[in-house]
C-alpha cells in the first residue's frame, strides 16, 4: 500500500533469456563458473537460438568473440551471460550480436543469436551461465529459481 | 601511489578466466587497483571492467595501486600479468 515510498529499483527480476532447463551455477561443467569465480547465478540449457535481455538495462560489454554479453540493471547489478562452454575458442564464428556496448535495452530484446549446429559440431556444450559479477560490492542478495516453473530465474535485492 | 606499465604475457590476454584470476587477486589487495589500456581506466576489482578492456596477448597496460599494501600489491599483479 505504501509502495509509493519504496525505491522502485530495489528489486530486479531476471527473466529467462532463452527457453530451456535451468540448473544451478555449481552444476556447470566448467570450474570457472561452477566455483563462482565469475559470480553466483544459474545456467540454462538453451532450446532456442537467440539470447534475449533478462531485464531492462544497459549493455556494458560484448567481446569481439561475440560469445557473451554483460548488462547493467537499473539497480547497478552487473549480469554476465556467457553462451556455451569454452566458446571463446570459436573466435566469433557462429555468433551474431544485435546490440552494442552502451545500448539501452528492454527486457525481451534480442542480444545475440547463435548457430547451434556449428557450435555443436565444434564440440562445445551450449550450457549458458548467467551470473551476477558484482553481488559482493553492491551487496546484492540473489534468490534463484532452479525449477521449470515460471519465467523468473533470479530475484536481485539490494541489502538495506 | 605506485604506477607501472607492463606487457601482458598470457597467451589469451585477459579474457574471462585470466580476468577472473586477476580480479580475485585484486580483491585480496586492500589498496585500490586501476588498470589502463589506451587511455581507458577501469577498476581492478571489476570483472566486467577488466573484460571490457579486451586485453590481448602482448598488450601494454598501466597498473596503478594506491593504498596501505601498494608495494606488495603491485608486485603480485606484475607477477600475474607476466605469466605466460
Amino acid at each position: 500500500m505504501f509502495s509509493f515510498f519504496k525505491k522502485k529499483d530495489d528489486v530486479i527480476m531476471l527473466y529467462k533469456p532463452v527457453a530451456g532447463k535451468v540448473i544451478d551455477i555449481s552444476d556447470v561443467q566448467d570450474d570457472m563458473f561452477s566455483t563462482r569465480m565469475m559470480g553466483d547465478g544459474v545456467a540454462i540449457e538453451p532450446e532456442k537460438d537467440v539470447i534475449l535481455s533478462p531485464c531492462d538495462g544497459k549493455v556494458l560489454l560484448i567481446p569481439k568473440t561475440l560469445h557473451a554479453v554483460a548488462l547493467e540493471a537499473s539497480n547497478g547489478a552487473e549480469i554476465l551471460i556467457h553462451i556455451g562452454i569454452d566458446t571463446v575458442e570459436l573466435k566469433g564464428e557462429g555468433f551474431t550480436s544485435h546490440v552494442h556496448a552502451g545500448d539501452t535495452v528492454k527486457r525481451g530484446e534480442q542480444l545475440i543469436s547463435f548457430d547451434r549446429a556449428y557450435i555443436e559440431r565444434e564440440g562445445k556444450p551450449l550450457t549458458t551461465p548467467i551470473v551476477i559479477t558484482n553481488a559482493d560490492e553492491k551487496e546484492i542478495d540473489i534468490k534463484k529459481n532452479i525449477s521449470d516453473n515460471g519465467d523468473v530465474i533470479m530475484e536481485l535485492r539490494i541489502r538495506s | 601511489m605506485l604506477k607501472e606499465t607492463v606487457i601482458v604475457k598470457g597467451k589469451d590476454g585477459l579474457h574471462a578466466r585470466p580476468a577472473a584470476e586477476f580480479v580475485q587477486l585484486c580483491k585480496k589487495i586492500k589498496s585500490e587497483v586501476r588498470l589502463e589500456k589506451n587511455g581507458t581506466v577501469v577498476q581492478g576489482k571489476s570483472i566486467i571492467g577488466i573484460m571490457s578492456l579486451g586485453i590481448a596477448h602482448n598488450d601494454e597496460v598501466t597498473v596503478t595501486v594506491e593504498g596501505e599494501d601498494e608495494a606488495e600489491g603491485i608486485k603480485a599483479i606484475k607477477e600475474l600479468l607476466d605469466k605466460e
